[in-house]
């Protein structure tokens, strides 16, 4: 793609076990452009925080990335040393995390995390970095911002904390910014808001956005793009629109019918049979073929490729439906 | 909550403590068997002279008035009763003891929690290596160490065959004639460095350098061990990986942030340690010929110096628990999440 | 830790040990992963051994009393001596030997009393709760605030200074760790819902204390006393180096290292030796303590 701000390409990630090296991610395939909204979407377990933290390179220890590349404007991230990455993350990547609760140090102020943030990336004196997080948790519509850089994290609500994780993540004015499950931890009052506030904010700032998700409904609210995961790839690919009026993936389409709506009149709530392959041992070919109603012979020898399906919408199915 | 209020509710519980100590001492001592007054008389003496000191030792009353006499001479006068060796009183011994005991345990604190604190981090951060396994050795070998042994070792070693160090002491004898310590708090280290007494404050130092140390390794042992597992925990925390994310650099936050978190928990642990430090100033003073508490708690013990037995028990019980509060007291300044 | 033993406890209906006959064999088999743990069950099983036969094994057998031989005093370690002699020319090798009879008995000592005192206390608080819980933790808490040796020392004083007396008066602070450790599992036995059921069936609070409770304690029992054996038997070294413990002529460690402490400057092995036998018997007991705490925590995850 032309305009791409990250591209992930063929990713594969493997964590050692007793069974030998197992691919957690298996081959990802991501686009994203700039300025724009793209929800990752998938079950739990099927790899999206994972896929996020490859791209700032925070994977736990034991964890070895194997294959493909991570290309931000025209750098391929995982080529880069530690300090170079390191760069990188806060100034041109930034990462807000789910649970604000455990992701924000307790015995710092809300100020001086956020102080420190800029004073080391930005290189600037105390008194710029004091109004810059002001007008920061400002633009948060967090009220009285003064006396929030005093407060410490156990003094501030959850919707506050996650507010707080998000300005010091926007501190810098990152390119890019990855929200893994930004709302899943609060009530759902506060998960509108809290999306609300990104998209305008990001809109403001002209940050790109990688939102990972679990809850179609946010990706259909605030997304531009979607990406649907199973494990461990990439099944499907394109504008929001496109992949939720006419889904091309099976699995795609099992979500959605599985997905309750208003005034839908039926009995049941229809299921995706089977469950998630292990990752242990998993499926040949086509890694959704054990639970797929259109599987044929092929599905199971090879891994079908991306397809496209009209601009910009690609599945990665052999059996397009 | 704001400080004074912490530091109130944490004394509301030291006066039943003491009262309680004080009880259970002087109770055991009594119930145990053993005629102090026999042994205070020796051998060969006759019945009349045990008698005799039975009554002036007030042995002869029931158990609970002489407690209740003990007690009130206590909190009412401040009067421990009289030494049966040195004929002063009690309290006169003990005070001038305390500072000397005072000043060894706190110096060993310190190097304890700096020591501790740096060899942990250190291990923790470069797991398995160099440093890791050495302080690993030495801290497993500090458990195991009788502290007198080492101190005899080391004064073998560093004060005999190399001379670097004093053998036993205070102070040098002649240096403390001609360069006298003006007795402001009793502790040299602080009296000599604010009357600006330097050759008094470097034969002090040097003379404290060894029972610190001896002193100190037992407990250095524990914090080692304990900072390494609390930092290498708390590395694994998720606001570790936050921090990370911002792009801030290893160091600052493994050093600032990780370690802050891991010395929380370590604070338990030193002041466990206290009172195990306050025990071994008994062999370490022996060792060191260090006139503190320790040594003289030795002599009314070996005397049988009841009075003075029961106030050094009194005074080692006291010290434990305003050290205790004081770890107490730093948890408010170290844990923001207490003050609430 | 204590759900899957009480499972373990309630599944078994012919209230029979046999998990912990399966317990032994796994033991047997974490044993073998843990090489420290080996050496240190090597140390103190040597020690043990040559301190029960020490009459029959070492080499001069009447040094361990009083004897006398001034003509040999102060040998610097050689063939005849490999550790020297101290000031009454009596062999050092020889006494530290029979030495190990006295440490190790007196830490078994220490710890058996603690434990016998500490383990019951801590059981009847955890279960009963209520005002007998706070009443004997306000008084284990009494003894935990002054520091043990302290206590020890007034009450060894007072006893009168001997290497028995010295073992009681070190036991005396320490019951209360075992009461602690006990009363918590007996909290969380308490709370499991099976005393409850147990209750429900007639059974008496002493009956449930001795079959399920305590039993439950045991392996927790074990490795404290391993590492408090440790504990023990350098307070009973420091209390023979104080002179509160063994008197001589008995060639208890701590004593020997105190006497030799007058000739430090010129004749080191008189101190050296006894004072290493202390580190390594007790570096053991670490060992097999460290050990025991690996091996029972992972079984019990």
């Amino acid at each position: 793609m032309k305009d791409a701000l990250l591209s992930v390409r063929n990713l594969r990630v493997c964590f050692p076990t007793t069974y030998g090296l197992v691919a957690a991610l298996d081959g990802v395939c991501l686009e994203l452009e700039k300025e724009k909204i793209l929800g990752l979407v998938g079950e739990t377990g099927c790899g999206k925080t994972l896929t996020a933290l490859s791209i700032l390179r925070l994977l736990p220890p034991s964890a070895r990335i194997v294959a493909g590349e991570i290309v931000l404007r025209k750098r391929n991230l995982l080529d880069l040393s530690e300090s170079e990455i390191r760069e990188i993350r806060g100034k041109e990547v930034s990462m807000v995390f789910q649970d604000p609760t455990s992701y924000l140090d307790p015995v710092f102020t809300v100020g001086e995390v956020m102080i420190e943030v800029l004073e080391s990336r930005q290189k600037i004196g105390r008194r710029e970095a004091i109004e810059a997080s002001i007008e920061m948790l400002t633009k948060l519509r967090l009220p009285n911002p003064e006396r929030i850089l005093r407060l410490y994290p156990h003094e501030l609500s959850g919707g506050m904390k996650q507010r707080v994780m998000i300005a010091i993540a926007l501190l810098c004015h990152p390119e890019l910014l990855i929200a893994d499950e930004p709302t899943t931890a609060l009530d759902v009052t506060i998960q509108a808001q809290i999306l609300e506030l990104i998209r305008d904010i990001v809109k403001e700032l002209r940050t790109s956005v990688l939102l990972i998700t679990h809850n179609l409904g946010i990706v259909a609210e605030n997304c531009e793009e979607a990406a649907i995961m199973y494990a461990g790839t990439v099944v499907e690919h394109g504008e929001v629109r496109d992949v939720l009026e006419k889904p091309g993936h099976p699995y795609t389409r099992g979500l959605l019918s599985a997905t309750p709506k208003l005034f839908q009149k039926k009995e049941t709530l229809e299921v995706i049979p089977g469950s998630i392959p292990s990752l242990i041992d998993p499926p040949s070919g086509c890694k959704f073929h054990p639970r797929c109603s259109y599987a044929i012979g092929k599905c199971k020898r090879e891994r079908p490729s991306p397809v496209g399906l009209e601009h910009g919408h690609y599945v990665s199915c052999f059996r397009i439906v | 909550m704001k400080l004074p209020v912490y530091v109130l509710k944490r004394l509301t519980t030291v006066i039943p403590m003491l009262l309680g100590v004080s009880a259970l001492v002087f109770f055991i001592s009594h119930v145990l068997p053993g005629d102090p007054a026999a042994m205070i008389a020796g051998t060969g003496a006759t019945y009349e002279q045990i008698a005799a000191i039975r009554i002036e030792l007030g042995l002869d009353k029931p158990l609970y008035e002489q407690y209740l006499a003990y007690m009130r001479r206590l909190i009412l006068e401040f009067d421990l009763g009289r030494s049966i060796y040195s004929h002063r009183p009690v309290v006169s011994d003990l005070l001038d003891y305390l500072p000397a005991t005072f000043e060894l345990v706190t110096v060993s604190m310190i190097v304890t929690v700096s020591v501790g604190i740096l060899l942990g981090s250190m291990s923790a951060t470069r797991k398995d290596g160099v440093v890791d396994h050495f302080s690993r050795t030495l801290a497993s070998a500090g458990l195991a160490m009788p502290a007198f042994w080492l101190g005899l070792l080391l004064q073998i070693l560093i004060a005999h065959r190399l001379g670097i160090l004093p053998v036993t002491g205070r102070i040098d004898a002649t240096v403390l004639m001609k360069y006298p310590i003006t007795r402001i708090t009793g502790i040299y280290l602080l009296d000599t460095l604010v009357t600006g007494n330097w050759i008094a404050f470097r034969s002090s130092v040097l003379h404290i350098a060894m029972p610190a140390i001896v002193l100190s390794f037992s407990s250095l042992s524990h914090v080692t061990r304990f900072v390494r597992t609390s930092l290498l925990e708390v590395l694994n925390d998720d606001y570790v990986r936050a921090l990370k994310s911002y792009g801030l650099s290893e160091r600052i936050v493994v050093y600032k942030h990780a370690l802050r978190n891991a010395i929380i928990p370590t604070l338990t642990i030193v002041g466990l340690r206290y009172s195990y430090l306050l025990g071994g100033v008994f062999v370490i003073e022996k060792v060191f010929d260090w006139p503190g508490l320790g040594l003289y708690g030795l002599s009314s013990f070996i005397y049988l110096d009841f009075p003075s037995i029961l106030g050094v028990t009194l005074v080692f019980a006291l010290l434990r628990i305003i050290l205790n509060l004081l770890v107490d007291l730093s948890y408010f300044f170290v844990d923001p999440r207490v003050r609430v | 830790m204590n759900t899957g033993e009480i499972n373990k406890a309630t599944e078994d209906r012919s209230g029979k040990r046999r998990a912990t006959s399966n317990g032994l064999m796994k033991s047997w088999l974490a044993l073998r992963e843990h090489p420290l743990t080996i050496v240190g069950l090597a140390i103190v099983s040597a020690f043990a051994v040559v301190g029960i036969l020490a009459p029959l094994v070492i080499p001069y057998p009447e040094d361990i009393g009083s004897s006398v031989h001034l003509e040999q005093s102060l040998q610097q370690p050689n063939q005849e001596h490999p550790f020297g002699t101290d000031d009454m020319g009596r062999d050092i090798l020889s006494r530290v030997a029979y030495g190990g009879r006295f440490s190790l008995s007196a830490g078994l000592l220490v710890v058996l009393l603690s434990s016998i005192l500490g383990t019951p206390l801590g059981a009847i608080a955890g279960y009963y709760g209520g005002k007998i819980d706070t009443a004997i933790m306000g008084i284990a808490d009494l003894f935990m605030g002054t520091p043990h040796l302290v206590l020890a020392l007034a009450i060894a004083a007072v006893l009168g200074p001997s290497h028995t007396n010295a073992a009681i008066a070190l036991s005396i602070p320490w019951w209360p760790t075992y009461t602690r450790l006990v009363r918590g599992q007996a909290l969380v036995i308490r709370s499991s819902g099976f005393v409850e059921a147990a209750k429900s069936m007639g059974a008496s609070g002493k009956y449930i204390i001795f079959r399920h409770i305590l039993p439950n304690c045991v392996q927790l029992i074990i490795t404290q006393s391993t590492l408090q054996m440790g504990s023990a038997i350098l307070g009973i070294a420091s209390l023979g180096f104080i002179g509160m413990g063994a008197q001589p002529p008995t060639p208890e460690w701590g004593l020997m290292v105190s006497l030799g402490r007058a000739y430090v400057t010129s004749y080191w092995w008189y101190v050296t030796f006894p004072g290493l036998a202390i580190f390594i018997v007790v570096m053991g007991f670490n060992f097999i303590g460290d050990g025991l705490r690996d091996i029972f925590d992972l079984k019990l995850r």
